[in-house]
């Protein structure tokens, strides 16, 4: 199979692969409990907690 | 075949062939055809006894009154070319950079994914022992996005390379035989 050339298999695959780690991202972050309420209400300055009060 | 049909044929023959004395010949044939009606033939004989449209053609750009213009109309196509390259010239240009541009990111944007999908791929196996494994699976879904988006703009910059390059040897092949 050569990749410098232009196949429709190999494209099949790699939105395959896309599409994996796409599930498998999604499936391992709900498994982590994050906050996500907490992480985007900061307009994602939770890292560098800035007082704007 | 009859006489009007016969020079109709024959007056779209010369032109397709640049004739410039072109109505002389229909003058002279439609003549000559009289001629052989009044003399007793029917309009298909006489058609027939002169030899039809081919034959008759090709005795008219063979005679050596004949007038057609060598490649007058082509020089003066090539002259406007040349003569209108400052505006069109820059356009094709910008075009064909476009282009150019397009594969370039393209390029630029697989080899980016694909370092950015294996560093992360293979750090998501470090990440399985230091933080677990749903923190991995988190970082190797990711590496697999982006290892995916790469192939995938890998193949497209590909196709549209070997795309660009096959048009362009075709229009400078035309352009070749064209000026030959």
């Amino acid at each position: 199979m050569d990749i410098f050339k232009f196949n429709k298999s190999i494209l099949v695959g790699a939105i395959v692969i896309f599409i994996l780690g796409l599930i498998l991202f999604f499936i391992s972050f709900g498994m982590l409990d994050f906050n996500l309420d907490k992480l985007i209400s900061h307009f994602g300055t939770w890292y560098a907690p800035i007082n704007w009060a | 075949m009859s006489k009007t049909d016969f020079l109709l044929r024959l007056e779209r023959k010369l032109k397709k062939y640049g004739v410039k004395n072109a109505n002389d010949y229909i003058d002279y044939y439609s003549e000559y055809l009289d001629d052989l009606v009044e003399n007793g033939m029917s309009e298909t004989a006489a058609v027939a006894e002169i030899g039809g449209v081919k034959k008759v053609l090709l005795e008219i750009l063979s005679d050596e009154n004949v007038v057609i213009p060598q490649a007058g109309k082509r020089t003066m196509g090539i002259f406007f070319l040349m003569l209108g390259l400052p505006l069109w010239g820059p356009i094709a240009a910008a075009i064909y950079i476009i282009f150019l541009a397009i594969i370039f990111a393209l390029l630029v944007s697989a080899l980016a994914f694909i370092v950015a999908g294996l560093w992360t791929f293979i750090g998501s196996f470090i990440v399985v022992f230091k933080s677990g494994i749903w923190y991995a699976g988190v970082q190797l879904g990711i590496s697999m996005m982006l290892l995916g988006l790469g192939i995938t703009f890998e193949q497209l910059f590909v196709a549209t390379s070997s795309g660009l390059y096959k048009s362009s040897k075709n229009i400078f092949q035309k352009i070749h035989t064209e000026v030959e």
